[in-house]
């Protein structure tokens, strides 16, 4: 009778021995949800959301390095569109040779060559600059060997989501190379190109519409640039938000689920000390009978 | 004379030595069982022998009461039974949640929750993969990224549900393996009950018999409850469960019976009916095998049903990239064939894709009360203005109106109504009760405000004080400001050309604008710009315009009337707009694009009648000749011919006096009127629901060009229509239409009445109607506009368990029964969709023009469930472009779709929003927290039945403690018996010896005297 006594109360301390050894070794207070599941519900939970928080920082990169690729385009056009107005002011001054005229008309064929291609940036066979439509290229020539820009209606920015927030993270080719006026840069250069081959107007034109049309598209394009600077702040105000979230759930989890290996290394120790006390004094109580004291 | 002899003492004296050789024969046989299992401790009951009188020599007339020594009457077991009663209850109990754990940690080590490779990282990983999809739509190998981590969720998700039906069986197994040791038990009681009824003929306690026996009943508490009766004989009647089992030496085992079927399980029978456990391990095994296993494999069926049935829903309305792919589905291999009965009804889908359809009334404020009149307009700025644009007008006849801070509403309606412009034809503005105390304000377009704008020049303003839905609209505007400094820097007038290229529909159109004169000027020249219009505003209000819109108006590439500015591309040589300076600016314009509300989708506009406008030139009637023409109903078949001597007629009144006189008693319902001098109109009564589409009209002979020559002739629907009646003197008791527009109608599931409002209520919020009246069916819309009941948890996923109704004219619209093709709406008598008292081949006929989803009615559903073939064979094909649905014919139905672009991704948000809908647990899971949801539940039972198995275990433990303490041999207590008979036995030898002495004295010593 004492005997199985004795085993129980031993076997129920190797029990719960086995737990806080098993505790120890995972480094997990709640390994299956019967241990507790209220807490293993919201581990369950955490560990899902920091999962999503996983994608976020990967669409939040994404977008990151098509900002990248944005911000060099529209820096590269800028500074393009200052070569522009320089060669603008230069034509209209009126006292220009018909050679020199004629420099300035290659060039800005040139540049205009250099923006279509800026235009048609493609990343990975992809148009940047044609939002939704990205196999489409923003630019193209028509039946008079014109360039013309023109996207598919219904084309939008591309977006993505960090932290639940839509990111539109690209530029199409109407925001950045149509100014105010409705007007493309490439047909400005034409006109500007035009009139320098005039030679008539050539001075008059160039003084007023010309130049207003290049400041224009000036302004456009650095409307483009401060949205850039503006998502990429936003990326990054998201990614430190992230960032905090991230460690604040980690840290939550770990504090739900983690074990604090103080407590358990101490409750172990008792625990110890009680198996021990119960074998010794099983072995003391289980020794004696009767028999033993009988000649 | 008798006396006791010396032999007789002898003999008490032999029998004290017997005796306690009999009681040292019990301690040994105690000592030698201290660890038989079952074993309880048994005592020699020791009794004096029978006294016997004898008459003494001393006392001879009263005999003595002689003691003739002792004997060992029984060997007595000692035992509780009342704490073998309790220890088998307990145990029952312990037994019961142990195997309960048992088998519930067994199902949360499969989950592997909480941690990183459970079940639902796998399914999280199928959303992480479609916002890569998202963020990279044109990447095959994001798609191809996603198909597989759907593939690999479906693994290890029906590898999971495989593990549980192959739990399933175990259980079912072990439970049959029971039965066989239930039975073996239960003979081997019937064997000990005849040999202790022997044993008990004989008088003799069948002490170890009886242990055996109550061993055996030990065993039988840890599989089963048992009850049991001890009857005189010593036999016991035995309970298993709710059956007699065992009478004596006669029994019936327990009969495993295996049903039919793939999922047939092995039923315990006694006799010929089902054996009913209540307690035990048995009781567990069966918990486990008949409740929580089927219920979590039904749980994990609802949710692939569910999963694969709203993927299907978006994915078949979406197009692939490259934009040549629909109507495919991204799930397969849940649907089963109607051919035999065991299907369930899982779900029904109208076949109508009601969107994009025209818009005939736009909600401005609602929940008004009191008079219009007293409702003033607030506005920031003094005053406010709408400019109404539309395609057919010329530039001067686009109106507007300007309304002050402090006018009323009634100032507003009668501004917009109360003028004779064109724009009356598209516009009007109204208020209405739509709840029976409150009103709303309300635009309505006869016809559609398809093609036309309602433009509000000071940046919305009006718009929401009106309570009308803007957007904004880009425009480029030029001040006169700008135009004055422009013009100054110019030395001489110029002309500047500017064309303009329609982009989509790549066409061009060019004008000529001169830089001269004043801004009003330069306002109307640039009218003549195309695709634009022009809309001048006198901001100061001194007369002369203060700026200019100039708002992008034109046909796009489909032929739709677009206001995109980038649809156009200017084209401006001389840098006209450069110069003056014109401004991209966004201003609000009354958004049309998102209303659907029940009343324009289900074309609820109101009665429409034939008007004839003879304008300012009322016809004249000379001449001879006969008016004939015929008119009949198509609703109600009746058909009348009216013939008009016009020799007779004089003018209008008369004309309309004969026309009603031949119709009067002729079979239809229509009523001739005029104004006498401009308007003739034909104008249907009930029963042809007071719409001219229910009237045929057909002109054979108009010799004075009544009708041919009447400078316009219209159907023309009106609103207000009671006003309208009454101002031409007819009774007008409101059209079906109408009534069901202003007052609503319901759906009746199983008796719970849902109510739509069709004024308020668009497609979802009457879906969501429906799902919040918690009947557990399930309704939903796709995208495009399709109208989807599903059967929720409750209804074990079958829809045949429902009563639906709902007016006939709603289930037509929806596309879930034919359309019959009159529209006569009505909403008091309640049409029948679903009903359970059906014939499975009746829903079948009843739902034929449905889309219906039928599934097996057995679990394993899971099994089955596969990404399609299409979508896995080539993720390219998976449909991430919802398109643009559009209805071309004016019927809300959607009747052309195309698709928008590689790049778009509106579909695979649509499969995110999936993720968080509502769709589980009639109505209250959604699709993430489904597996939060299942490990949460079995965690709460795991953990329930951890702490009641330990608390029956301590319990368990108690009561056999207690009983080892009554039943069990002590050592001690045996050694003290053993010394304690042992003296007796010494002490009775003793006693021999001395008789024998006594005896050996009589003989040898006694008589010596003769020798």
């Amino acid at each position: 009778m004492m005997n199985d006594q004795v085993q129980w109360n031993i076997s129920r301390i190797l029990r719960d021995f086995g737990k806080l050894q098993n505790q120890m070794s995972s480094g997990k207070k709640v390994e299956y949800p019967s241990d507790d599941p209220v807490v293993a519900l919201r581990a369950s939970d955490m560990a899902s959301k920091l999962r999503q928080f996983e994608q976020y920082r990967r669409n939040a990169e994404m977008a990151n390095n098509y900002l990248g690729s944005f911000d060099s385009a529209v820096q590269e056009y800028i500074s393009l569109l200052h070569r522009v107005k320089e060669l603008v002011v230069k034509g209209a001054s009126g006292t220009l040779s018909d050679a020199d005229r004629m420099a300035i008309v290659t060039e800005l064929r040139e540049i205009q060559e250099h923006i279509v291609t800026i235009a048609n940036t493609q990343v990975a066979g992809r148009y940047i600059f044609s939002g939704t439509s990205s196999d489409v290229p923003p630019v193209t020539k028509d039946e008079n060997g014109r360039y013309v820009l023109g996207l598919p209606l219904g084309t939008k920015n591309l977006d993505t989501v960090v932290l639940g927030q839509c990111v539109e993270y690209t530029l199409t080719a109407d925001e950045v190379f149509v100014t105010q006026s409705g007007e493309s840069i490439f047909k400005a250069i034409d006109r500007i190109v035009e009139h320098l081959e005039d030679e008539e107007t050539a001075g008059v034109l160039l003084n007023s519409a010309d130049i207003a049309s290049v400041d224009r598209a000036l302004e456009r394009a650095l409307e483009a640039t401060a949205k850039i600077g503006g998502t990429t702040r936003l990326l990054e105000y998201l990614g430190n938000r992230l960032d905090d979230l991230q460690l604040y759930s980690i840290e939550v989890l770990s504090k739900e689920q983690d074990v604090d290996i103080a407590e358990v290394v101490s409750k172990l120790a008792t625990k110890q000390a009680a198996l021990q006390a119960a074998l010794k004094s099983a072995a003391q109580v289980l020794q004696p009978t009767l028999l033993d004291f009988l000649r | 004379m008798a006396d006791l002899t010396l032999f007789g003492l002898l003999n008490t004296g032999m029998l004290g030595v017997y005796t306690h050789k009999l009681a040292m024969n019990v301690v040994a046989h105690n000592v030698a069982n201290v660890d038989t299992p079952g074993f309880s401790r048994q005592r020699p009951v020791i009794q004096a022998t029978p006294p016997v009188p004898v008459n003494t020599l001393t006392q001879p007339s009263i005999p003595l009461q002689f003691g003739t020594g002792s004997m060992v009457k029984t060997i007595e077991r000692v035992r509780d039974e009342f704490l073998d009663v309790q220890y088998r209850q307990v145990n029952n109990r312990y037994r019961y949640w142990e195997s309960v754990m048992d088998g519930l940690h067994f199902i949360e080590q499969l989950l592997g929750e909480p941690g990183e490779s459970g079940i639902r990282k796998f399914f999280d990983d199928i959303f992480s993969g479609l916002e890569d999809v998202m963020s990279d739509p044109t990447n095959a190998a994001a798609k191809r990224g996603f198909v597989s981590k759907v593939e690999e969720f479906l693994a290890v998700f029906k590898d999971l549900y495989n593990r549980l039906r192959q739990l399933r069986e175990d259980v079912d197994e072990e439970i049959a393996t029971h039965a066989n040791e239930i039975n073996a038990v239960i003979r081997r009681i019937a064997d000990l009950n005849s040999k202790i009824r022997t044993s008990s003929i004989l008088g003799v306690s069948a002490n170890d018999l009886l242990d055996e026996r109550d061993l055996l009943l030990d065993q039988l508490s840890d599989i089963v409850n048992i009850s049991y009766r001890v009857q005189s004989d010593g036999q016991i009647l035995l309970n298993i469960g709710d059956k007699a089992v065992l009478n004596g030496s006669s029994y019936m085992e327990v009969k495993v019976y295996r049903e039919q079927g793939a999922d047939g399980v092995n039923i315990l029978m006694v006799g010929n009916s089902e054996l009913y456990i209540s307690d035990g391990k048995l009781k567990a095994l069966l918990y486990m095998r008949d409740e929580k296993i089927p219920e979590l494999m039904k749980r994990f069926d609802e949710l692939s049903v569910y999963l694969a049935d709203t993927f299907n829903m978006v994915h078949r309305e979406s197009f692939d990239s490259s934009g040549n792919t629909t109507g495919i589905d991204l799930f397969k291999g849940i649907s089963v064939g109607t051919e035999t009965d065991n299907w369930r009804l899982f779900r029904v889908a109208g076949n109508n894709r009601l969107s994009g359809g025209p818009v005939r009334y736009v909600n401005g404020l609602l929940g008004l009360t009191g008079d219009p009149s007293s409702h003033l307009i607030s506005l920031k700025s003094t005053k406010g203005s709408l400019v109404f644009l539309d395609e057919g007008f010329t530039k001067t006849e686009d109106g507007s109106i300007t309304v002050e801070t402090g006018q009323s509403l009634q100032d507003v309606k009668d501004a917009i109504n109360d003028v004779n412009k064109s724009w009356y034809d598209w516009l009007r503005v109204g208020y209405e009760d739509y709840e029976p105390t409150k009103y709303r304000f309300y635009l309505y377009s006869p016809t559609s405000f398809d093609g036309r704008l309602v433009l509000d020049t000071s940046s919305g303003e009006l718009l929401s004080a009106l309570g009308l839905p803007s957007k904004p609209q880009d425009v480029l505007t030029i001040t006169s400001t700008d135009f004055e400094s422009a013009l100054e820097g110019l030395s001489s007038p110029r002309d500047f050309y500017v064309s303009v290229r329609n982009l989509d529909a790549d066409t061009e159109g060019a004008a000529t604008i001169s830089l001269s004169g004043t801004f009003d000027d330069f306002v109307a020249q640039l009218s003549s710009l195309p695709y634009f219009k022009a809309v001048g505003v006198d901001s100061n209000g001194d007369g002369s315009y203060d700026l200019v819109h100039l708002v992008p108006f034109y046909r796009d590439g489909n032929g739709d009337v677009s206001t995109k500015i980038n649809g156009l591309e200017l084209h401006d040589p001389d840098g006209l707009f450069a110069l003056v300076n014109a401004q991209n600016r966004t201003l609000q314009v009354l958004d049309t694009s998102s209303v659907d509300t029940l009343e324009n989708v289900f074309d609820l506009y109101s009665a429409s009648y034939l008007e004839v406008d003879f304008g300012s030139t009322p016809p004249t009637f000379l001449g001879t000749g006969t008016l004939e023409f015929t008119v009949e109903d198509k609703l109600n078949g009746g058909v009348a011919n009216v013939s008009i001597d016009l020799s007779g007629i004089t003018d209008l009144n008369d004309l309309v006096t004969e026309i009603n006189d031949q119709l009067d008693g002729l079979d239809t319902s229509l009523v001739a009127w005029t104004d006498g001098s401009r308007y003739l109109r034909m104008i249907p009564l009930e029963p042809i629901d007071y719409s001219w589409e229910h009237v045929a009209f057909d002109v054979t002979s108009d010799p004075m060009n009544i009708f041919g020559a009447a400078k316009e002739i219209r159907i023309s629907p009106s609103d207000d229509t009671s006003n309208l009646y009454s101002s031409m003197g007819l009774t007008y008791n409101g059209s079906t239409r109408e009534r069901c527009r202003k007052q609503g109608f319901e759906f009746r599931i199983n008796s719970t009445p849902v109510y739509v409002s069709p004024v308020l209520d668009d497609l979802n919020s009457m879906a969501e109607r429906i799902n919040a009246s918690g009947t557990g069916i399930l309704a939903d819309v796709s995208p495009h506009g399709k109208f989807y009941l599903r059967a929720g948890r409750r209804s074990d996923l079958d829809l045949t368990n429902f009563y639906f109704e709902a007016p006939s004219e709603v289930l037509q619209r929806l596309g879930l029964i034919e359309d019959d093709g009159d529209r006569k709406w009505n909403t008091s008598t309640l049409e029948r969709l679903l009903d359970p008292m059906w014939e499975r081949s009746r829903f079948l006929e009843r739902l034929k023009y449905a889309d219906l989803l039928t599934i097996s009615n057995e679990l394993g559903i899971t099994l089955n469930l596969d990404v399609s073939d299409a979508v896995s064979a080539l993720a390219a094909s998976l449909g991430v472009d919802l398109g643009i649905a559009r209805d071309t014919n004016g019927d809300w139905i959607v009747d052309s779709v195309a698709p928008r672009g590689e790049s778009n991704t509106d579909a695979v948000a649509e499969y995110l929003n999936l993720r968080f809908r509502r769709y589980l647990g009639d109505g209250d899971e959604s699709m993430s927290e489904f597996f939060g949801a299942v490990v949460a539940e079995l965690g709460i039972e795991g953990q329930t039945a951890q702490s009641m198995k330990l608390n029956a275990e301590a319990m368990k433990k108690q009561v056999d403690t207690e009983r080892e303490r009554v039943k069990g041999v002590s050592l001690d207590e045996e050694m003290g018996n053993m010394i304690k008979y042992q003296h007796a036995f010494n002490a009775a030898a003793r006693v021999i010896s001395a008789v024998d002495e006594m005896i050996g004295r009589i003989i040898d010593r006694l008589g010596v005297v003769g020798r």
